[in-house]
């Protein structure tokens, strides 16, 4: 049973100034005594997510609109395990593939072949099934004897169509895309996209960040709109984006009029 | 360490290999081929608990620390036509020159010393690069620690497992200094088993809790590559311990000269002495114990550190 469910999930970041991150610091505070105050005095928080429920079941496609910083890649990284909540929930059943910042996780001196091996086996995949996909993602990546180069020579479309059709080909059930459209060009796009519908028809859940309106309308049927950490709406996707669309629209004309 | 969140609740993950009572019968069978669920919760069980879980799936997961610690070999050698016999090359050179240099000064026989020397360069070497390389593991790996859940310990392993590779690299150099010299170990030599054994389960901890500390405190590494650089000389590598006139604290109180001890005594034919069993045993146990304690503590937040 696939499903994602969140409660009520808090992350505060510390922010660790400059050499307050240093043991020194921290020696010398505790020396000087003021246990208590050092909190107060040398650490920062930033709360980038706050308050945030919500529960997804299989063939759910979520995406997540927000500015700069509403906190939709710590959403994702919350979801994929890697980042735990400093308050609340999170619970979620099903192998999970991210597909994050796609230089990372990368060997840019192994070739394209060794990379999607590399992956794949971070993510749980043994060598044999490797092996058995692997023909099918350089085929997905139309990379041809590219695969043979290291990944420096890569340009970061051809890097993306790498890792996305690592993502995409290995068994799983819960995706989670950052941002992943950017690099990509239009024949690419339209595969992935394609890949990425096939991948929620098979009643699997889809968690997609993206700024683009026709990304989202395209994959998405449920949207999550992220403000400053906390969830401005969450919903059906037409009644989201226009409330999203119109608070931006009235930003717009705010900073015009001054 | 004041770097607790006490208002925070238990939250961690836990993996389970299966969905023991949620799926009913039938409607496992209607998934398609029964697969391992993975589930984490994070509100599941206390921090101990998810600290021991992650000890185990680390270190049980060998296929992939195995697996990519030997891809971590043929990287670092990938455009060199030596590979990483350029390891055993440079630690050949270092074995005859320092061997052939403080033979003379200690007055040794070439025979004895060589041997010794050697033993204690190549343990050395890994016991060090272990530990050095281990305490930056977390913060060389930022970007696959924030991007895929995986137990943080599997990267200790990792780690460790390449400095094994390396290890069995320059055993090389000791095979043909024992059949020039015809040294044979006889059946103390199979003690290196438990020997090894122990001295790695030592590394293991050693590591991580200076890998924990090296995230937290950016100054840590750099105090590790100073105390190592220290210890050479101070643990009986290139020297014996037995022209130490008197059992000095200096000698026996260093870990790292026992964890030397069962390791090359048994590979020279000799019988390590209960006390070096003894010590490691009790470093065993007790740094496994206080690394628990760390680890348990702040495994969460290990990943915001980065």
């Amino acid at each position: 049973m696939t499903q994602i469910k969140v409660e009520d999930v808090r992350v505060d970041f510390v922010i660790y100034q400059g050499s307050g991150k240093s043991l020194r610091k921290t020696i010398m505070n505790t020396g000087t005594g003021g246990v208590l105050s050092h909190d107060a005095h040398h650490r920062t928080f930033v709360q980038a997510l706050s308050g945030i429920s919500f529960s997804l079941e299989r063939g759910d496609r979520l995406g997540l609109i927000g500015g700069n910083g509403a906190g939709k890649s710590t959403l994702l990284r919350v979801l994929a395990g890697v980042y735990e909540p400093t308050h609340g929930r999170v619970r979620v059943e099903g192998q999970v593939t991210p597909l994050f910042d796609i230089s990372q996780g990368l060997d840019l001196d192994a070739s394209g072949y060794d990379n999607i091996s590399l992956r794949a086996a971070y993510l749980g995949i043994s060598r044999q099934e490797i092996a058995k996909l692997m023909e099918d993602i350089a085929e997905f990546t139309e990379l041809g004897e590219y695969l043979d180069l290291p990944m420096r020579t890569y340009s970061a479309g051809m890097m993306l169509r790498l890792a996305f059709g690592v993502a995409t080909t290995v068994k799983s059930d819960i995706l989670l895309l950052d941002e992943w459209i950017a690099v990509g060009d239009l024949s690419f796009l339209e595969k992935a996209q394609k890949r990425a519908s096939s991948f929620v028809s098979k009643s699997n859940i889809l968690v997609v960040a993206s700024h683009s309106e026709d990304v989202i309308r395209r994959l998405c049927n449920k949207l999550l709109w992220l403000r400053k950490g906390e969830c401005a709406a969450f919903g059906d996707v037409d009644e989201v984006m226009n409330r999203y669309k119109s608070e931006q629209l009235g930003l717009v004309l705010q900073s015009q009029s001054k | 360490m004041t770097d607790v969140d006490t208002r925070a609740p238990a939250t961690t993950l836990v993996r389970e290999t299966k969905d023991s009572d949620a799926a009913a019968p039938n409607e496992a069978a209607l998934a398609s081929p029964p697969t391992k669920q993975v589930v984490f919760d994070t509100g599941a069980g206390g921090q101990a608990v998810h600290a021991a879980r992650d000890i185990i799936d680390g270190m049980t997961n060998i296929s992939l620390w195995a697996n990519i610690g030997w891809r971590d070999i043929k990287q670092r050698y990938k455009r060199s036509s030596l590979g990483p016999f350029w390891v055993t090359i440079s630690m050949a050179f270092m074995v005859g020159t320092l061997g052939i240099l403080y033979g003379m000064i200690f007055k040794m026989e070439l025979g004895t010393y060589l041997p010794f020397i050697c033993l204690g360069l190549i343990f050395w070497e890994f016991i060090s690069k272990s530990i050095i390389e281990g305490s930056i593991a977390f913060l060389e790996l930022e970007g696959l620690i924030k991007q895929i859940r995986l137990p943080l310990t599997i990267h200790i392993a990792r780690y460790i497992w390449r400095n094994v590779i390396v290890l069995a690299h320059n055993a090389a150099i000791y095979v043909l200094l024992a059949l020039a010299f015809g040294i044979n170990p006889g059946w103390n030599g199979f003690l290196l088993v438990p020997g090894f054994l122990l001295v790695v389960l030592n590394l293991a901890w050693v590591s991580l809790a200076l890998a924990i500390c090296c995230a937290r405190f950016r100054d840590v590494p750099m105090i590790v590559a100073t105390v190592s650089q220290m210890l050479f000389f101070v643990t009986p590598v290139f020297w014996s311990p037995q022209v130490m006139p008197t059992r000095t604290v200096l000698v026996h109180g260093n870990p790292f000269y026992h964890m030397l001890e069962v390791v090359r005594e048994p590979m020279l034919g000799n019988f390590p002495p209960l006390e070096n069993w003894l010590f490691l045993l009790a470093t065993l146990i007790l740094g496994w114990g206080g690394t628990f304690m760390l680890f348990t503590k702040f495994r969460r937040r290990i990943a915001f550190w980065l």
